[in-house]
C-alpha cells in the first residue's frame, strides 16, 4: 500500500484526534449520555452533509442518537480553517458513515459553502 | 577494544533498574509532608507537618448539604471540574468513570468531583450531568458550593483552579486525581487525563484498601 503524506484522512485523523477526540473518544465511540457516538451515529448519517457546519459552528438542544437523548451544548471551532474542517469531515464520514461514499472535494465545498 | 568500564556499569546500572521495577511498592508514600522554618533562640529549625486537608459544607448533586465526614473511613479520590469545559474534563470524566465501574459497589470509596463554575453547574445541572454520566451519589459526588470556598479547597488539595475568561470554558484547573487514604491523607498525585496513570491509581487503591 502506497503512503501518502498528503492523505486528507491521515491529516483529518490527527485533526480529529486534537480537535474532537476528548468529547468523542478516539474510536468515536462518545462517553455515556454526555457526547454522542460519531461511530453509526443514525444522526451524523442523516445529517452528514451538515458536519462542516456542525464543525464550525457547533450544535446544541437535545438531539436524538440512535435512540438516546443528548442535550448539551458543544461550542463550534472558528478557529479551524475551511481546509482543516474539510480534512476532519472526510475523516469522520470515511471512518464512521460506512453507508456513505467517501466525499469528494467538491462534495466537501458544496457541504460547507452551505453554512454561515 | 570493549570499554570494559563500561559494560560493568551498564550492567550494574540495568540490574538496580530491573530489580526495582520488580519489586511493587507494599505501602505508598505521604504527599501531603511539609516543612516550615521558624527561628528559635537566633537559630533556624525546621519543622516537619501534615497539611492539613479542607473541611467543607457543599451541596451535592442530590441537594444535601455534605460536610468532609462523608469521607471518613473511606479511600477517595478527589478532583475539579466543570461541566462546560471544552478541553480535558471530558477525557477526565472517561477515565473516573473506569475508577466508577470498578467500585460502584464498594462501600469503602467514594468519588469527590468539586465543580470551580457555581454559577452555571447549579444543583439541577449537576443532577442531570450526572444522570447522563449514569453515576450515583452513594459513590460518587459533584460538589457545588460558594466560589470562594471551592477556590481554598482546591488550594488546600493543592489542585490549583482558577477563573480566566481566556481560558477554554473560563477556567483554568489541574488535570490531577488526588488518592487520599482512610485519614484523609494524600497518598497519590495522578494525571486524569492518562489512562495509564488512572490504571495505576486504581492499583494504589487495592494497596489501601488492603490495608485497612
Ligand atoms: C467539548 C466537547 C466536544 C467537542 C470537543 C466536540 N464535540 Fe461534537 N458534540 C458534543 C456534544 C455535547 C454534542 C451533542 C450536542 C447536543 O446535545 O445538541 C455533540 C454533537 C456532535 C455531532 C452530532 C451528534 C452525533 O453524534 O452524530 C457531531 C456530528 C459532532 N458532535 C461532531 C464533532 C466533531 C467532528 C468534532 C471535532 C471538530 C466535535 N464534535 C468536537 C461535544 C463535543
Amino acid at each position: 500500500m502506497a503512503y501518502r503524506c498528503t492523505d486528507p484522512s491521515k491529516k483529518g485523523k490527527r485533526l480529529y484526534e486534537v480537535h474532537c477526540a476528548n468529547c468523542h473518544g478516539e474510536e468515536g465511540q462518545g462517553l455515556a449520555q454526555l457526547y454522542p457516538p460519531l461511530a453509526n451515529s443514525d444522526y451524523l448519517e442523516a445529517h452528514a452533509t451538515e458536519l462542516p457546519c456542525i464543525i464550525l459552528n457547533g450544535i446544541e438542544g437535545e438531539i436524538l442518537v440512535n435512540g438516546v437523548s443528548y442535550n448539551q451544548q458543544m461550542l463550534g471551532h472558528p478557529e479551524l480553517s475551511d481546509a482543516q474542517i474539510a480534512n476532519i469531515t472526510n475523516y469522520v464520514v470515511r471512518q464512521w458513515v460506512p453507508s456513505r461514499p467517501a466525499p469528494t472535494p467538491k462534495d466537501l465545498k458544496a457541504w460547507a459553502d452551505g453554512c454561515n | 577494544m570493549l570499554n570494559w568500564k563500561l559494560v560493568i556499569w551498564v550492567w550494574i546500572v540495568g540490574t538496580i533498574g530491573l530489580i526495582g521495577c520488580q519489586t511493587e511498592p507494599k505501602e505508598l508514600p505521604y504527599l501531603d509532608i511539609k516543612t516550615e522554618s521558624r527561628s528559635e533562640g537566633g537559630k533556624t529549625v525546621y519543622d516537619t507537618l501534615v497539611r492539613e486537608m479542607p473541611i467543607f459544607a457543599l451541596h451535592n448533586q442530590e441537594g444535601e448539604l455534605v460536610d468532609e465526614t462523608i469521607v471518613e473511613g473511606k479511600v477517595h479520590v478527589v478532583d475539579m471540574f466543570f461541566i462546560n469545559c471544552p478541553t480535558i474534563c471530558p477525557i477526565m470524566k472517561a477515565n473516573m468513570l473506569n475508577v466508577y465501574a470498578k467500585y460502584k459497589d464498594n462501600p469503602n470509596v467514594l468519588i469527590l468531583s468539586h465543580s470551580i463554575d457555581p454559577e452555571r453547574d447549579t444543583i439541577a445541572a449537576l443532577k442531570d450531568y450526572a444522570d447522563r454520566l449514569g453515576i450515583s451519589s452513594e459513590r460518587w459526588q459533584l460538589l457545588t458550593g460558594p466560589m470562594k470556598d471551592i477556590f481554598k479547597i482546591a488550594e488546600a488539595y493543592m489542585v490549583p483552579a482558577e477563573q480566566d475568561s481566556r481560558a477554554p470554558g473560563g477556567f483554568l484547573h489541574s488535570g490531577a486525581f488526588l488518592l487520599l487514604d482512610q485519614n484523609r491523607r494524600i497518598r497519590g498525585i495522578y494525571d486524569g487525563t492518562e489512562e495509564g496513570e488512572v490504571e495505576k491509581m486504581m492499583r494504589d487503591m487495592e494497596l489501601l484498601l488492603n490495608a485497612a
